[in-house]
């Protein structure tokens, strides 16, 4: 296998008119989490698994339509609640590791809703995954999160 | 968003690259052997640095502590996060002081094969909290650092 590592940082703006709490839980608490935080064309899906504290351990799987399970884990390093939350995940498809991330998603107010700033900083394992797919794939979960705040 | 709320955060990205006289399986070793990890890994020699866990392999955490005059004020949490043996290793590294969390880090080591020589690249992505000043401490820890790898090959070489 031809092995490349493709460094990539990418922050990402989004207003909801829910406050910072609200989006907050959305995030930390796992029935709400699981309602928005999934794959875009999945013909299955296991229960995600969240432990929502420092050094916490996160987990989601699902199966693709062209067959092929993709792994998501995550390890929280840091918590300040309603405010951010810092975590590193690496996801695999069957099996293969596909990239490997820093993940910071800060609240702040905005006016009575939320401004919320998500920061990703990748690296892209053997040329499975890209920067542009990945921001795609971001904003397409955070349009799923306002759905689920009914926004 | 001011830069002047209680929680904030600070971001930067740093390469770092060395080519030691040695070759890629060797240079590989000397971040997977926790003996010789230990040896490397003090930025300065009257730095004191001991492993409380060593667990070298994918999902696999370390801790390790550190600081001057005995003191271990510095605690740092690895995780390994994609190991390709000699070609590659990734983790992700928390660091705090006095319980303090200070940052958080994702730190890719990639190893090059230069004819008996290794080109060995490494990518710190940081994440500084609250003010702390380790934007500064990563770089001018990392640097003498990946010196200290040069002198441990010689040394067992």
């Amino acid at each position: 296998m031809k092995r490349s590592v493709t460094h990539h940082a990418v922050t990402i703006e989004r207003r909801y008119k829910a406050k910072p709490a609200r989006v907050f839980a959305s995030w930390s608490d796992p029935k709400q989490k699981a309602v928005w935080f999934h794959g875009p064309d999945e013909r299955a899906r296991d229960t995600l698994e969240l432990d929502f504290r420092v050094s916490g351990r996160e987990h989601a799987s699902g199966v693709a339509q062209d067959g092929t399970r993709h792994t998501y884990d995550a390890l929280y390093l840091d918590i300040v609640p309603n405010e951010r939350f810092i975590l590193t995940f690496w996801m695999n498809i069957d099996g293969a590791p596909i990239s490997t991330s820093l993940q910071t998603v800060q609240f702040a107010p905005d006016g009575a809703g939320t401004l919320l700033t998500f920061t990703e900083q990748a690296a892209f394992l053997d040329g499975f995954d890209g920067p542009d797919s990945r921001e795609e794939g971001t904003r397409w979960l955070l349009e799923q999160l306002a759905q689920a705040l009914g926004e | 968003m001011t830069a002047a709320t209680k929680s904030s955060i600070a971001r930067d990205t740093i390469v770092l690259e060395r080519t030691y006289r040695a070759t890629p399986d060797r240079v590989f070793h000397a971040w997977a052997d926790v003996e010789a990890r230990t040896r490397w890994s003090k930025p300065w020699p009257e730095m004191d640095l001991v492993y409380d866990s060593h667990d070298f392999r994918v999902g696999g955490t370390d801790i390790s502590r550190c600081g001057l005059k005995g003191e271990f004020n510095w605690t740092a949490e690895v995780q390994y996060l994609d190991i390709v043996r000699d070609k590659r290793l990734i983790f992700s590294e928390r660091m705090a002081e006095d319980g303090k969390p200070q940052s958080t880090a994702l730190v890719a080591v990639e190893f090059f094969a230069k004819g008996k020589e290794t080109l060995q690249i490494v990518t710190i992505h940081i994440l500084t909290l609250d003010g702390s000043d380790m934007l500064e401490g990563y770089a001018g820890g990392w640097n003498p650092v990946l010196d200290n790898i040069a002198a441990e090959l010689e040394q067992v070489a």
